[in-house]
């Protein structure tokens, strides 16, 4: 099996989850063929993939061109972290002025397009794989389920479920914090509700989130509409399909 | 005098009460409320001390606060449930892996030996309800959960407080503790009432040094504070033939209203002392030469639960939230002959929003 890790508009945290693996990595690297994967090697070979992982958005035009090349090359393709998923934190652009953004960050002329966008708005992705960064329980399991030819079991459930599991005490009720964790899917291992914080949903939205009832819900804990919106912005999955619409 | 249970009635001071713990302390994993990040949680508790004596937990819909009262059994139940013991939230049922070119199986059965210490009557009957889903109205005996459950001694209390989210008085399972404790504790105002329940219990508590055998006056005391936590609950509907009435309101607009402000987080299953729901997660290693199958608690609020062939039979949230209201008060009656909702009010208080589902079954009967 030929694997390709390639790199978009991101921070490289989701490659490092690879490399968290340890033991396990060189194991794999054994297994599969790793054929492309600059983070890790100077030896890449460019050609068709059986598995490939992007991390990253799309936020030039040169990455646009990129990702449809790479998809052209890979049978299955896997989208992995917040970045490649929504379009990561870079997306809170998209709610604002692009040329005040722009001129706060660079000097001179660059190719950068006005909105961060996730991939599937330029191809098709075969599998998600959330987080900011991803974690290598949730990389194995892709590994294991595709080398194996079954479905991955990676959760679509909210936080809620996970974070119960775990004994914790939910934080809107016992400390009247706001959480995003009844929008956010889960596999994390509700991190923050379990240090007493609420969950900032970089693991992106569950389906159809109820965001409607979630912002009437959070009234009482004197979030306003507004204060919903710029969370859910600053969430690392702002630019998320099911969330972009409603903000 | 003789107690309505078995054997004699007794008077214990604290010092009696703390050398009924040591004794328990000596043959069980001893499981009792304990002050944990300011709330109250059933926990292992190494000392009567670490209970929370004092404390009152202040519930509304969606909300949860701890005061101080006068007092030592001043709180009613705990956050979590017996359930987090008996039906764990993560339970490794067996591992397998291949040896010799054959399957190796490793049933991996849990220790339990739980002495659970203070349960009040929501609880107690929520122990009921488990027995019966796991073993005995189960054509297939759950034989971890009977593990756990197995020779499980059960030390009660009478509840003389209930927060603005109970509601036992309407599911008939409370404030008191009618059976399947081994030992009950009712707190008045000159010491703890001890009855017994099981001939263990009586033989246990006969064998205790610091106590007094209990006068008619103290059995009548015991009425009256269970009448001053029956007092702060009202009656919100009537249980006796609900099953019925909610078949008749399947289609009921109503249902459709709940879309509007439920989230399908799950915090109400999982908070639920009854909600049994799991998953079997397959954990396999990278070489696939092992592997691990995981009971998981699951919900029928999560969207992959009702996902048959990939297609999803309960798409919109109103339906999964009438499954689960509709389970808890009426399929459940057919399927283990008592009803699945127990009083407690935490699927109230936990419920990030707020959602009443006393006032939910209110409205679906009465307004069709």
């Amino acid at each position: 099996m030929r694997v390709g890790v390639f790199k978009f508009s991101s921070c490289d945290g989701c490659q490092l989850a690879f490399f968290d693996l340890e033991e396990e990595l060189l194991l794999l690297s054994e297994m599969v063929s790793i054929d492309y994967f600059l983070e890790a090697t100077s030896y890449n070979r460019w050609g068709n993939f059986d598995l490939s992982f992007v991390e990253g958005s799309v936020s030039t035009p040169e990455e646009e061109e990129r990702i449809k090349s790479i998809r052209e090359s890979s049978k299955f393709l896997v989208a992995i972290g917040a970045c490649a998923v929504s379009g990561g934190i870079q997306s809170a652009r998209n709610y604002e002025d692009f040329s005040m953004v722009y001129s706060s960050v660079y000097k001179g002329h660059y190719w950068v397009n006005p909105r961060s966008r996730p991939i599937s708005d330029f191809v098709n992705v075969d599998l998600e794989v959330r987080g900011c960064p991803i974690n290598k329980g949730a990389l194995k399991e892709v590994f294991v389920a595709v080398m194996h030819q079954r479905s991955p079991q990676l959760p679509t459930y909210p936080l809620c479920l996970e974070c119960k599991r775990k004994g914790n005490v939910c934080v809107v009720v016992a400390y009247q914090k706001p959480c995003l964790g009844p929008v956010t899917v889960a596999g994390c291992g509700a991190l923050c509700p379990s240090f007493e914080r609420g969950c900032y949903g970089c693991y992106g939205p569950v389906g159809k989130p109820a965001l409607e009832a979630l912002q009437e819900g959070y009234e009482r804990l004197g979030l306003g509409k507004e204060n919903l919106k710029e969370l859910l912005r600053l969430s690392f999955n702002g630019y998320n399909k099911e969330l972009r619409e409603w903000l | 005098m003789e107690g309505k249970g078995k054997g004699r009635s007794y008077l214990l001071k604290y010092e009696g009460l703390e050398e009924l713990f040591w004794r328990l302390k000596e043959n069980y994993r001893l499981i009792a409320p304990k002050l944990k990040g300011g709330v109250i949680l059933y926990s292992e508790v190494e000392s009567l001390g670490e209970l929370p004596f004092g404390y009152r937990n202040v519930e509304m819909p969606g909300f949860y606060r701890l005061d101080r009262a006068e007092g030592f059994f001043t709180y009613t139940h705990p956050v979590n449930s017996l359930k987090a013991f008996l039906h764990p939230s993560e339970l490794t049922l067996m591992k397998v892996k291949i040896s010799d070119g054959g399957l190796e199986f490793e049933v991996c059965y849990p220790e339990g030996n739980f002495c659970f210490f203070d349960v009040r009557a929501c609880d107690l009957f929520a122990l009921e309800v488990l027995d019966r889903v796991f073993v005995h109205k189960n054509s297939h005996p759950d034989s971890y959960y009977r593990k756990l459950r197995e020779g499980a001694f059960v030390v009660a209390v009478n509840c003389t407080y209930a927060t603005s989210n109970c509601f036992c008085t309407t599911t008939g399972t409370g404030p008191e503790a009618r059976e399947g404790y081994d030992l009950l504790i009712t707190e008045l105002r000159e010491g703890f009432l001890l009855e017994a329940g099981s001939e263990r219990g009586g033989v246990l508590l006969e064998s205790l040094e610091n106590k007094r055998e209990a006068r008619e006056e103290h059995l009548l005391q015991k009425r009256e504070r269970l009448r001053e936590a029956e007092a702060l609950m009202e009656r919100h509907f009537e249980i006796e033939g609900l099953p019925d009435r909610l078949y008749g309101r399947m289609d009921s607009q109503h249902w459709k209203h709940i879309e509007k402000r439920c989230l399908a987080c799950t915090s109400c299953t999982q908070s639920c002392p009854t909600c049994f729901c799991f998953d079997i997660l397959e954990k396999n290693n990278l070489e696939l030469r092992e592997s691990e199958r995981v009971r998981v608690w699951d919900s029928c609020f999560s969207p992959a639960f009702a996902t048959v062939h990939r297609y999803n039979i309960r798409q919109s949230v109103h339906s999964r939230y009438r499954q689960w209201l509709m389970h808890k008060f009426a399929y459940w009656v057919d399927q283990f002959d008592l009803s699945g909702c127990v009083g407690c009010g935490r699927c109230i208080t936990w419920c990030p929003v707020g959602i009443d589902i006393r006032q939910e079954v209110k409205t679906v009967i009465r307004e069709g």
